[in-house]
């Protein structure tokens, strides 16, 4: 697919006195594209004006060519992978990614097959017939972004997919989102740290109070961010020996040992922290349950780029 | 194209069955059938247990559960997704949403419609006993309207308030159910009073003297009405809520920060 996939021009978005998103124009080709932006940027919004969740208070929203909101089959060549959390009750992982590929317009037996083919594929054959809301974090992520794909869209929406997520999961999920967009999926994935994307997406878009602020390649964007320290939480049952392998990596210039199951530690080339963190983790056999970026990196580095010091 | 109608009113079968309101509900319905059942062995003669049948069906108890009932399942109908923050899967899917909404609606219609009509089925037979078994079969006529009215009430409640619970309490309690029976106009203004009409019309045999002389004093202005005047009353006000309701919930969007 060449052209645009995403469309917006001089979108408007409020909820009620509050402006989410203000006079927004936005074109997205294909490709993997970064929305990156700290909490309360528009993010949400734009990806809720993308899936069709919701209707833009004034200005247009175009996706492949249609509108959203009012198309309702358009809304089936888009896949959408949720931030929130909650499934219904007692769901499976099986029946929550077969349930969603029927209501995306899938055959009964086949949205059953693809589903288990899906798990399966992705690591949680073992898993599938348990309770969604008894999954890790990475396990949720990964049965959501099934569920997601199970009719093979088009466009694969993706909000905050990586949040929390354990180091081996961010891997298999990256892995996964280039896997797909070499099939010619276009995917929009939003995160409010750049860095743990960067290793997978080819353009990226920096939105902060609902405006554009900058986009471009990674390269031109990790330009203007990586001056600054970025610091990542870490929970392991070995905060200790945690600490101790944080500090042999390049670019770390601090660790803090925060609680008996949580590690902050500061670098200055997240880039090689993200990318360098899964093989510590395995060759030293440690476990890392969770992995958080906090949204004061961004909110510092936007803060700087929003006064001009990006140039 | 998925056949939306059908899927959202199994997804809503599936997980209303699992809350603890479905518990409750079917206690409280259990709870009124033994009563009844209790009172009919108690009661003397035929005709006193005729009356306890017209006591369930006027006097109250069949009325208030039906509307209690028909809040929680109509507010789940139009609310739960949203509430439950998985509105989000559904709304993004090339799902129909007035569908998605009407699915959910007949599927709630049809659990209330189930248990009022088991229920009115037990207590018709514990009271006025088998050789009234047309009437009692001809009393789930109004049930199952008055199920679908209140259903459609209760779920418009729930799209145009927050608190659709408290507030769907309040217009039963203090809106439809004392002003059913007061004989001043205002009755015309209720649900419950065409809804009696109509019981009084398709199953009561109101030229029966004894009949006459149990409800010789009560709401009385009832039976002045015609059931087919109550059924087109009935029928258009369902129509109009479920129209209201229908493109209420088509035209809100979901909030994605209120769901995380």
């Amino acid at each position: 697919m060449t052209g645009s996939v995403i469309e917006l021009t001089r979108a408007v978005k409020r909820y009620g006195p509050v402006l989410a998103l203000n006079d927004l124009t936005l074109d997205v080709g294909p490709g993997i594209t970064g929305l990156v932006g700290p909490n309360a940027a528009g993010k949400s919004t734009i990806i809720g004006l993308v899936t069709g969740l919701m209707p833009p208070t004034a200005g247009k929203v175009r996706v492949l060519g249609g509108d959203p909101w009012d198309d309702t089959p358009l809304r089936g060549r888009i896949g959408y992978c949720p931030d929130s959390e909650r499934v219904w009750p007692g769901m499976t992982g099986r029946q929550l990614v077969t349930r969603l590929g029927i209501y995306s317009g899938i055959e009964p037996a086949e949205a059953a097959r693809r589903a288990e083919d899906a798990l399966s594929e992705i690591g949680l054959a073992a898993a599938m017939d348990k309770p969604v809301t008894q999954y890790s974090k990475g396990m949720r992520q990964k049965a959501k972004l099934c569920q997601a794909v199970l009719h093979r869209p088009e466009l694969l929406v993706l909000d905050e997919p990586l949040n929390g997520v354990d180091p081996l999961s961010r891997v298999e999920i990256l892995k996964r989102l280039r896997d797909m967009a070499g099939q010619g999926m276009s995917i929009l994935v939003s995160s409010h740290v750049l860095h743990e994307l960067e290793t997978a997406i080819d353009r990226v878009v920096l939105i902060h109070r609902g405006r554009l602020l900058a986009e471009g390649t990674v390269e031109e964007i990790r330009d203007l961010l990586d001056e600054h320290p970025h610091s990542v939480r870490l929970e392991s049952p070995e905060p200790r020996k945690l600490a101790s392998a944080l500090l042999q990596l390049d670019g770390v210039v601090g660790v803090q040992i925060v609680d008996d199951r949580t590690v902050d530690a500061t670098t200055r080339d997240p880039g090689q922290f993200y990318g360098t963190l899964p093989d510590i983790v395995t060759g030293s056999g440690l476990t890392v349950e969770a992995l958080w970026s906090p949204d004061s990196n961004l909110e510092a580095v936007f803060r700087y780029l929003v006064k001009g010091g990006g140039g | 194209m998925p056949a939306t109608a059908p899927l959202m009113a199994r997804l809503y079968l599936d997980t209303v069955v699992r809350t603890k309101r479905t518990l409750i509900v079917g206690l409280v319905l259990v709870l009124v059938a033994l009563l009844f059942a209790v009172a009919g062995i108690l009661a003397q003669g035929p005709k006193e247990r005729l009356g306890l049948y017209y006591l369930f069906l006027f006097g109250g108890p069949a009325g208030i559960v039906l509307q209690f009932c028909a809040l929680f399942f109509g507010a789940a109908a139009a609310a739960d997704e949203v509430e439950n923050g998985t509105a989000v899967y559904l709304l993004s899917r090339p799902l129909s949403r007035p569908l998605t909404f009407l699915g959910r609606l007949a599927a709630a219609w049809g659990v209330l419609a189930v248990l009022m009509s088991v229920l009115n089925l037990l207590v018709g037979l514990f009271t006025g006993g088998p050789t009234h078994l047309h009437r009692i079969l001809l009393a789930e006529i109004p049930i199952l309207v008055g199920c679908g009215v209140y259903v459609a009430l209760f779920s418009l409640l729930a799209l145009l308030v927050r608190n659709a619970l408290a507030v769907g309490a309040v217009v039963s309690l203090l809106w439809d159910f004392p002003l059913s029976s007061v004989p001043i106009d205002l009755h015309l203004l209720t649900l419950r009073y065409p809804l009696l009409c109509l019981v009084r019309g398709v199953a009561m045999d109101y030229e029966d003297p004894d009949y006459q002389a149990l409800w010789s004093s009560g709401m009385y202005r009832v039976f002045e009405q015609s059931p087919w005047t109550s059924f087109v009353v009935l029928l258009l006000a369902f129509a109009a809520m479920t129209v209201v309701a229908t493109r209420l919930s088509a035209r809100r969007p979901v909030n994605l920060r209120q769901t995380q």
